[in-house]
């Protein structure tokens, strides 16, 4: 498994990937971060970090678009359906890589919050809290884009239908408002990644929340294994 | 059946077998949360992140719902995500539930106001009561309160922005008024066309107070009074023994009531005061002199008339140690108070020297077995003057509007306090400055604090809320740090993979 992770990892770094997608997510995310604190002359990073859960559902599908979907197209795949590791393993590894990435960038874009402590007590541990929370956000994101990536050989429809299932998952909340039962509205809450979020923007770090996102990612990890045993021991 | 042949079978890799392991493992998941997260909701499992710990409930209100043994109610008028998705009522729904975790006999209801009105007609039965969507009704047996959203919050008086969640006080003081047995009397005195406004009662109110008038000149004093409010009285009050000498006056009553640790609050319109001969006599014994004149100050005024000064707060130690909530005085909101007669202390009074020998603000009178200190709570700006039918009478500015005084026994080893609060206005209490976003009605509840009438909120800080403006940024430095965060470190990660790709090519 360790193998494979360092594979995917070298290959976002060999190539141009890794570091465009370091250097893009890291201008948008610093630009956000600058316009919704110091150009408004705000301490307050609420607005950030909501609008960066919408950063996340266009920047993971690129991080994700070519982990399956390319071994499929290259008949690759072949090769890694019948190496002795486990399925699970070998989905995890590169599901391990993406992430390591991910929290790479996450790690880079926080530079910026340094600055408010030039100019202000910032709430520390609320940025902490949310810092979490996303991470664990853009882990399931990126669960759900290896389980689409698995879907097709081609990565474009990986990334964009990876694309339309976060936007799903992200405006799923919003539907609430045209909802008039309350049993609905509290399902649709629960399962609204967006609705879970807003407890750690207000200062609160939700047990519940990260437990919902783990599992989020444990459930799309435990789907694209499903795809690859089918695959692996299909007639 | 060997096991590890069942886990190689195709059946279970693939077949009906796998597919159902699937939905297994996905309601598996599912269940897993809806029991962590229940649990969560149950049993309060969360850390406050944020500085001001506005999502913890303070050691103060514990200490004081300890002793709260009946069952409570707390009902909002909204379903729960409905509450929870407003951003003002998400920090009153939490103090809430900090509530219902901490206590076994406190409960939460959602009903929606709207759908089932008559779920809410009960509470309608008092005057002045209006229920909303981000109402909340404290209900505990036959008693409750209900309560606005701006009941929990204190808004910044220039920007309007949200300065501090006082959610606790709020709860607190509405669930202690709800179980009180007798709710402690606040006297409204009568017979000299006194009158009352509706926002200063239910400021009382809200304050655990049963607001009752009295008329002195025939009726005594309760022994639950613990206030006695003189609010624009137009006649004087009686000193003399013309009815019968063993007739208490009023005055005696009050200052009969005040020596048994009472508190008094005056508010004396300036236009009367000069008809107030005895009431004068009275304050002047307690330090208080009520002033000729009326201050106006054009800068610092909320009306074009400069007459409705947005007031200081009070300076020096004994002050400052009132204002318990203010952890800033140039950022806190301001109170406004119109059309006030400034005040000022007899000669016997004499400011104190703090221990660094610098001035205390505060003027003491020491007497038989008693000291008396006055201290202003409120006073204008530098920059006020003193007019009166269009002349200007003094302008040296820093009037005191607002003055605290404190008579002070030691009786076995006790101290023994009793207070009168006095300005020489009546529109402190006024509706257009009180529960809109001025801090007058928090100095009430500071005043009452410190006067220890004030039945439940001792001790209960409101939680300023972050100060969330950056200072001491110019634009140019905002621009520049735009441009260094956005460019140069995507840049060095670009630069950094260029060179590991060039180095790659040729190696």
């Amino acid at each position: 498994m360790f193998a494979i992770f360092k594979r995917e990892l070298r290959s976002y770094f060999v190539s141009a990937v890794g570091y465009v997608y370091l250097a893009i997510f890291v201008a948008i995310a610093a630009l956000i971060f600058c316009y919704t604190t110091l150009q408004s002359y705000s301490l307050d990073v609420s607005t950030y970090f909501t609008v960066m859960l919408f950063v996340m559902m266009m920047t993971v599908p690129v991080l994700t678009m070519r982990l399956f979907s390319e071994e499929r197209k290259q008949r690759t795949e072949q090769l890694l359906m019948t190496a002795p590791i486990s399925v699970f393993s070998m989905v995890f590894a590169k599901y391990l890589a993406a992430l390591t990435v991910f929290g790479a960038s996450v790690l880079v874009s926080s530079i910026p919050y340094l600055t408010l402590f030039l100019y202000g007590e910032p709430q520390s541990g609320v940025i902490v809290g949310n810092i979490i929370a996303m991470f664990l956000v853009g882990s399931a994101f990126i669960a759900v884009g290896i389980f689409m990536s698995s879907l097709t050989e081609n990565q474009l429809a990986a990334a964009i239908s990876t694309t339309g299932v976060l936007l799903a998952f992200l405006l799923l909340g919003f539907v609430n408002a045209y909802i008039d039962s309350y049993a609905i509205r509290s399902i649709i809450s629960w399962v609204s990644v967006f609705n879970r979020y807003q407890n750690f923007t207000y200062g609160i770090f939700d047990f519940a929340a990260l437990l919902y996102y783990i599992s989020l990612s444990a459930a799309f990890i435990f789907f694209t294994v499903r795809i690859y045993e089918r695959r692996r021991w299909g007639k | 059946m060997n096991m590890s042949k069942f886990f190689l079978s195709r059946n279970f890799r693939y077949g009906s077998l796998a597919t159902a392991l699937t939905v297994a493992f996905v309601i598996l998941l599912v269940a897993v949360n809806a029991i962590f997260s229940g649990l969560c909701d149950k049993l309060g499992w969360y850390i406050d992140m944020t500085n001001e710990m506005a999502f913890t409930l303070s050691d103060a209100a514990k200490g004081i719902l300890d002793d709260v043994d009946s069952d409570i109610k707390i009902i909002f008028c909204s379903e729960r995500d409905k509450v929870e998705s407003s951003s003002s009522m998400y920090y009153v729904h939490h103090t809430a539930r900090a509530l219902a975790w901490e206590y076994d006999n406190i409960e939460i209801e959602y009903i929606n106001a709207y759908k089932d009105p008559n779920l809410v007609e009960k509470y309608l039965q008092s005057a002045n009561v209006s229920i909303s969507a981000n109402s909340v009704i404290i209900e505990s047996g036959s008693e409750y309160k209900v309560l606005k959203d701006s009941n929990f919050f204190t808004w910044d008086s220039y920007t309007n922005a949200l300065y501090a969640y006082n959610g606790e006080q709020t709860f607190v003081a509405a669930i202690m008024s709800v179980t009180a047995s007798e709710a402690p009397i606040a006297y409204i005195t009568t017979g000299h066309k006194e009158s009352i406004t509706g926002a200063f009662a239910e400021v009382l109110a809200n304050a655990g107070f049963e607001v009752l008038p009295i008329d002195l000149k025939q009726e005594e004093i309760d022994e639950n009074a613990r206030l006695i409010i003189i609010n624009d009285p137009e006649w004087d009050f009686s000193s003399d023994k013309t009815v019968s000498a063993d007739t208490e006056t009023e005055l005696e009553k009050i200052d009969k009531f005040l020596s048994r640790q009472g508190a008094l609050m005056v508010f004396v319109s300036p236009d009367n005061i000069d008809k107030m001969t005895n009431l004068n006599e009275y304050l002047y014994s307690w330090g208080i002199v009520l002033g000729d004149g009326v201050v106006r100050d054009h800068s610092k005024s909320v009306s074009i008339d400069g007459y409705s000064l947005l007031a200081e707060y009070g300076k020096g130690t004994y002050v400052e140690s009132l204002y318990t909530d203010i952890s800033d005085f140039a950022s806190a909101p301001k109170p406004v108070i119109r059309y006030a007669a400034p005040i000022t202390y007899p000669n016997i009074y004499k400011e104190s020297v703090n221990e660094d020998g610098s001035l205390s603000g505060t003027y003491t009178h020491a007497g038989n077995n008693s000291s008396r200190y006055v201290a202003p709570l409120c006073i204008s700006s530098a920059g006020a003057e003193v007019v009166k039918e269009g002349s200007v009478l003094s302008s040296e500015g820093n009037y005191p509007l607002l003055v605290m005084s404190c008579d002070s026994k030691i009786v076995n080893g006790t101290y023994l306090n009793s207070y009168i609060l006095a300005a020489g206005t009546v529109e402190f209490t006024s509706p257009d400055f009180i529960n809109s976003g001025y801090a007058n009605e928090n100095i009430l509840y500071t005043a009452m604090r410190a006067m220890g009438t004030e039945t439940a909120m001792v001790d209960i800080p409101f939680k300023p809320l972050t100060e969330t403006k950056i200072e001491g940024m110019t634009t140019a430095q905002a621009n520049g740090w735009t441009v260094c965060l956005t460019v140069i470190i995507p840049c060095v990660t670009l630069l950094a993979g260029l060179y590991v790709c060039v180095r790659r090519k040729y190696k």
